[in-house]
């Protein structure tokens, strides 16, 4: 009981504050709390948590990968330009189709990982600029045009409901079990937390720094590879945007989710509260009514107000120790 | 008593390690040997850290050779040197604030188990628990650093040393952020150390701990080796002597004026860490504040110079009230108050930038009248400024970062030097400064209130503020306990009153 105390303890305020958004939508939208709206809540969800997942481990060793959009995308566009051109009703195409896009978001993220993790670049620019190229490589492939209309066979490696929910959704539950074993549980792991808290301590500590940077990259983009094929398994159509936005998405997941952006703490469990906290509000915003214009519109403001809660909060803590000394 | 002498855990022969520049290191050959803790002492730039630091596998040699145990030993990097038991501990704390102790102690290295390698965080607990206990460490594995004091940090990192089959501990002074009791038990545990035999290499500028601690003493100057000597056939002046190669006739050369109109006053000033604080300052008069590490007296300083918030109380600049309202450093600078942080490298300067941006820092309103920067003027002021405070450089583009401690604080002085300001504030002025540069900040300091600016001046150095203020406050638990004249001046009274 005492441990559960900590742990709650430990939530941070973004969490709170979402949790009481949910409150306040569940008595404003009774329809809310509609198990079919919360499963639907689940699946929008599920392709931005795998690629947030990625994003947590980028940011939790101190850096940002702002390309996995522009991965997702580029993959979901050879993947289904591959499932196009083979034909979609083999189940060695389909899977195939899911190695190509992973493998593609490896080669992106290990191009990532070469610069910035073996030589050293700015990671801020080198996936700005691996993002460009990502976006602008999946319009050429189709010449700006959208692949729609798949095989069923493809299509339910999404949608096919197992024990009343999506696959997508227990595909995303999957993955996330993995990057929390690996982040929680293995020294690769453990690396990923001491370089974010600190490099220079972790690197004279006999860790391999620019390895596990290279790695991070790479799963990272092999996650936003995997999640790109999704998208089009689930949306039944391949567009050179329909990644589009989710880098920004995933980095507000994990940030809501407790991870701050100087790295070294939190973890993927916070991710995962954060992603499906960010949708359960967009899906609130419009049961209650509001366009998707002035659901941006709050969601900023939402996000906002919690980190000022959030600051105030820590500056009572630190008034509270400075206090302490006095007796 | 029978001096034995102890086996040889490591033979350095004619080192050098040139920068472009200078010999930082030139021609130095030492023998350290098992279960001694050696000292290294010299003026700042002597090349101590330096040397050390061609041990430890940071920096290549230009010339020279290292021998361990007899073998030669030929660092490429650290982990080679602490896979060779050579470990190093530096002046800045080396740590990762969000992991606990045991991971950080076994970062790198943590056990595993089972088919997946997963980490084993038990095992790993209960090694580091053994390892903290096997030191006399009290310490939780399980906490998390960052809630750990400044000197448990420290002693984190020394225990990580020692469980990487160490040899050789290289300290490089480590206890220029540690109380007095602190330093007490970091002490103790490198005496423990050096009696299982390991060898300790110490770099300091305290005299004190020299006689405290060392067994061995070796003074490096201009990066050539002077001397070693055992420290109980060693008196202190000799060692001065040698360190600074001139004889300092005076520490404290100040000449006593006639205090002015008061500069500062403080009237039941009250903030987070103090209360209720009356003092004041007046021109050409060096005002001391003395008291125990955590008593308040940076919080009051910081108050002053507007970078602290303040609850309520006054405080008159010049005769005129301040504002407290929305009192800022911004016009606390406008005002002409200065204030040289005890912080050189995060607070005083911008470390990546140059001597000259440095120096004209503060002063960029006062110097340019239309917002286009001068580069003339620019590098005439911070000349100007380079050779009266005497800053040893080959030139002002240079980044501060290259800078030794002293030169550095004198680029601080310098800074404010510049904005011609009517009160200074010192807060721990020598800390981390040799016995040579010191003087030539005492010098400074007396220079300044001679010219007419008052100084306020904290010190954890009773001796430093004896030596130099006209009257001191002591301060204790965020109150004023006492302003003593400059008659009473004595260690154990001022003590007294701040205990």
């Amino acid at each position: 009981m005492n441990k559960l105390i900590v742990v709650l303890k430990k939530v941070p305020g973004l969490i709170w504050g979402s949790f009481l958004a949910l409150v306040v939508f569940a008595i404003l939208a009774p329809k809310f709390l509609n198990p079919l709206n919360l499963i639907n809540i689940l699946n929008n969800s599920s392709v931005l948590l795998i690629i947030a997942s990625g994003m947590t481990i980028a940011i939790l060793s101190g850096q940002l990968d702002i390309s996995v959009g522009g991965i997702a995308t580029l993959a979901a566009m050879t993947a289904g330009l591959y499932l196009h051109n083979v034909g979609d009703t083999s189940a060695i195409n389909i899977i195939l189709a899911f190695v190509i896009g992973i493998l593609v978001g490896m080669a992106v993220g290990s191009l990532n990982g070469l610069l910035i993790g073996v030589y050293q670049y700015n990671y801020w620019l080198v996936t700005f600029s691996t993002m460009s190229i990502s976006y602008g490589l999946s319009q050429v492939l189709t010449n700006g045009n959208i692949i729609s209309g798949y095989s069923k066979m493809f299509r339910n490696i999404a949608n096919h409901r197992f024990l009343g929910m999506p696959q997508l959704v227990w595909i995303a539950l999957a993955v996330v079990i993995v990057i929390i074993f690996i982040t929680y549980r293995t020294k690769f792991g453990m690396h990923i937390y001491a370089i974010g808290d600190s490099e220079q301590c972790a690197a004279q500590s006999g860790i391999n720094v620019k390895r596990i940077r290279f790695s991070i990259f790479v799963i990272a983009g092999g996650l936003a590879g995997l999640g790109g094929v999704l998208l089009v398994s689930r949306t039944n159509s391949a567009s050179p945007i329909i990644g589009f936005g989710y880098e920004f998405d995933a980095i507000a997941a994990v940030i809501i989710g407790g991870t701050p952006f100087s790295g070294g703490s939190g973890g993927v469990i916070g991710t995962i509260v954060g992603t499906v906290m960010l949708y359960a509000i967009k899906a609130g915003l419009q049961l209650v009514g509001f366009s998707v214009y002035v659901q941006q519109v709050f969601i900023g403001i939402f996000i906002l107000s919690i980190i000022v809660v959030d600051v105030i909060n820590q500056n009572r803590k630190k008034e509270k120790g400075s206090r302490r000394v006095y007796k | 008593m029978v001096e034995q002498q102890k086996s040889v855990l490591m033979e350095i022969k004619q080192l050098t390690k040139i920068f472009p520049g200078v010999r930082a290191v030139d021609d130095v050959s030492l023998t350290i040997r098992k279960g001694e803790v050696h000292i290294i002492i010299g003026e700042n730039g002597a090349g101590k850290s330096t040397l050390v630091k061609m041990m430890a596998g940071i920096y290549s040699l230009n010339g020279g050779e290292m021998f361990i145990e007899g073998e030669k030993y030929e660092p490429m990097n650290v982990l080679q040197a602490q896979k060779a038991g050579i470990n190093m501990i530096h002046q800045e704390l080396n740590v990762m604030p969000h992991r606990t102790v045991a991971q950080n102690i076994y970062v790198g290295r943590e056990p595993v188990k089972g088919v997946l390698h997963m980490v084993d965080t038990k095992k790993m607990n209960q090694m580091c628990s053994d390892l903290l206990n096997s030191l006399e460490i009290d310490i939780d594995p399980c906490m998390l650093i960052k809630d750990l004091s400044i000197a448990q940090q420290q002693m984190v990192e020394v225990a990580k040393a020692i469980s990487n089959n160490n040899k050789l501990l290289i300290m490089d002074e480590p206890t220029s952020s540690l109380t007095h009791k602190e330093i007490d038990s970091l002490f103790k545990m490198t005496r423990k150390l050096r009696d299982d035999g390991v060898a300790i290499i110490y770099i300091s500028h305290r005299m004190q701990e020299l006689m405290e601690i060392g067994d061995v003493v070796t003074i490096m100057r201009d990066g050539c080796h002077v001397g070693t000597r055992r420290i109980d056939e060693v008196d202190m002046a000799e060692i001065i002597y040698l360190m600074v190669g001139r004889k300092i006739e005076k520490v404290y050369n100040r000449t006593y004026n006639e205090p002015g109109n008061v500069v500062i006053e403080t009237q039941q000033l009250t903030g987070k860490r103090f209360r209720n604080v009356n003092m004041n300052v007046r021109k050409g008069e060096i005002v001391g504040l003395a008291g125990l590490v955590g008593a308040g007296r940076t919080e009051i300083a910081k108050a002053i110079f507007g970078y602290d918030a303040v609850d309520s109380g006054s405080l008159v600049f010049n005769g005129e009230e301040i504002s407290l309202k929305s009192y800022s450093t911004f016009d606390a600078v406008q005002k002409k108050i200065s204030f040289i942080p005890e912080d050189r490298k995060q607070e005083g300067l911008c470390i990546k930038m140059s001597i000259n941006d440095n120096i004209v820092m503060s002063a960029l309103p006062q110097l340019f009248h239309n917002s286009i920067v001068n580069d003339r003027l620019l590098s005439k002021v911070s000349k100007k400024g380079i050779k009266d405070l005497g800053i040893v450089t080959t030139s002002g583009n240079k980044k501060v970062n290259n800078l030794s401690g002293g030169n550095q604080q004198k680029v601080v002085i310098a800074k404010w030097m510049v904005t011609d300001s009517d009160l200074f504030i010192f807060d721990e002025p020598t800390r981390g400064i040799d016995v040579g540069a010191k003087a030539e900040i005492y010098t400074l300091m007396n220079n300044i209130a001679k010219q007419g600016a008052g100084i306020l001046m904290i010190s954890s150095d009773l001796p430093e503020l004896i030596g130099l203020a006209d009257r001191i406050y002591v301060v204790k638990d965020g109150e004023l306990t006492g302003e003593v004249a400059q008659k009473d001046f004595s260690q154990e009274y001022i003590l007294g009153l701040a205990l």
